[in-house]
């Protein structure tokens, strides 16, 4: 009896949807409580993650960079549980793309090993630090992120085929480089990680942000391999992809912390995950620079509410 | 077609392929299968769907404490529970890398590559370290 009637409440839910979107942001923003049915949040939000699932793809962002920002500052749910979900967002993400990056050979298992280890250890500090942070500090240090983000992605540049410079000591001992056969081009490209030391570094203090904030870290991870490390940029790209999947540990802070509601988490990585497969196909057709210039036009708007709602406005 | 010219490798990313979308498959169906089940109410939850919106704008600390929700693995003893079912296809989503990295390892030591054994020991450890919960907890 129970479960039939709240089947007919799910029936629903499409016809509500442009309602609650109306009606859930209002009140969110009123900072009360909303009078929405406990239902209307879950669909809410799988709606608001397919849509931003179908556009983080052409946009070549992760979804945690979006879902963060967006949901933290326009749903009523506690930042703690936002960023839980927003790891486990782009973990899935990652996830489900890896393994056909993987048969293609856009993703390198010997690039994406020692750099995951660094993200994972950093990753698990930044979830430790980021839960001991007040929510006011964690808006405002998210905003301060999220805007330098929108910083990054503005005036960052792509290099396809930064060259074949000779590997340094480092990569050449653990073999990090390979041979990316160019379709477009119709030519096989040698390439080798550089500056790779550096490259670790740097990959250490993503790791800390991605923990803290729950964003995942595509965002970081391809202009650090492609600009810094020298790296092919759709090989970047794939073993951005394929070093998200493998660092869960921040995740299972959150998880272990308590910090992971199912009835958040599965719509959003389910929603996520649909709308990223539509953004796949969307990719072949759609002007990707204008997609891109949205994103970072959504990331300043979602930015600026954090570092505003932080500050108590 | 494999971008890889050197034959391990490509055996290497396919193994690992295989088994990551093997994992990620059963993931997705327990999360969706669970996720119904709790939502419809088919099963009895330790806190129930409708009085959610009561507690998720708390922070953490005070979620688990006015609910009385264990934190850490406790969720185990509380199994079948909707919420603890869903809180399973969520550990197993975050557990397919390791899977990935045990079948892995016996690949690197026949090689006796040194680097990429020490280094997948080392995913794999902190990959446990992170989700035994060993590391402290407090909020």
């Amino acid at each position: 009896m129970l479960a039939s009637k709240s089947l007919v409440r799910w029936m629903y839910l499409p016809a509500a949807a442009p309602y609650l979107f109306l009606g859930g942001c209002s009140a969110v923003q009123g900072g009360v409580l909303p009078a929405l049915a406990w239902w209307a949040w879950p669909l809410l939000l799988f709606i608001v993650c397919f849509i931003l699932g179908i556009i983080a793809v052409p946009a070549g962002v992760g979804g945690g960079v979006l879902f963060v920002p967006i949901v933290g500052g326009f749903f009523p749910f506690h930042l703690d549980f936002v960023r839980g979900t927003g790891l486990l967002v782009a973990l899935a993400s990652a996830l489900a793309a890896s393994p056909a990056l993987l048969r293609i050979g856009l993703a390198h298992l010997r690039l994406a090993l020692p750099l995951a280890l660094l993200v994972s250890v950093s990753s698990i500090a930044g979830a430790y630090l980021g839960l001991r942070l007040s929510e006011a500090v964690a808006q405002i240090s998210l905003g301060l992120t999220v805007l330098g983000i929108v910083v990054l992605m503005w005036g960052s540049r792509k290099s396809e085929t930064p060259g074949a410079a000779a590997p340094d000591a480092l990569s050449a001992a653990l073999r990090m480089a390979g041979v990316f056969h160019d379709v477009a081009g119709g030519k096989d490209v040698a390439w080798a990680a550089q500056r790779t030391a550096l490259g670790f570094f740097v990959f250490l203090v993503i790791g800390l942000l991605a923990g803290m904030f729950g964003l995942g870290a595509g965002w970081a991870n391809v202009p650090a391999l492609n600009l810094m490390m020298g790296v092919p940029l759709k090989v970047a790209a794939g073993s951005s992809s394929l070093i998200l999947s493998m660092t869960s540990s921040a995740a299972w802070v959150y998880i272990n912390e308590g910090a992971v509601l199912p009835i958040i988490a599965v719509p959003s990585v389910i929603g996520m995950m649909l709308g990223a497969l539509i953004g796949s196909r969307v990719l072949k057709v759609a002007n990707a620079a204008a997609i891109r210039r949205l994103v970072i036009g959504m990331l300043l708007f979602a930015g600026l509410r954090a570092l505003l709602k932080g500050l108590g406005y | 077609m494999n971008a890889n010219t050197h034959e391990h490798l490509t055996y290497e990313h396919l193994k690992y392929a295989r088994i990551l979308q093997i994992g990620v498959i059963v993931s997705f169906t327990l999360l969706a299968v669970g996720f119904m089940i709790y939502v419809l109410e088919l099963i009895p939850a330790h806190v129930p769907v409708s009085e959610l919106p009561r507690y998720w704008s708390l922070p953490v600390d005070q979620y688990l404490a006015r609910t009385g929700t264990p934190a850490g693995w406790a969720w185990l003893k509380s199994i079948g529970s909707a919420d603890s079912l869903n809180l399973l296809g969520i550990c197993l989503l975050c557990s397919v890398s390791g899977l990935c990295w045990l079948a892995l390892l016996p690949f690197y030591i026949a090689r006796r590559d040194l680097p990429y054994v020490l280094i997948t020991i080392a995913n794999i450890g902190v990959l446990v370290l992170a989700a035994s919960g060993l590391l402290g907890a407090g909020h």
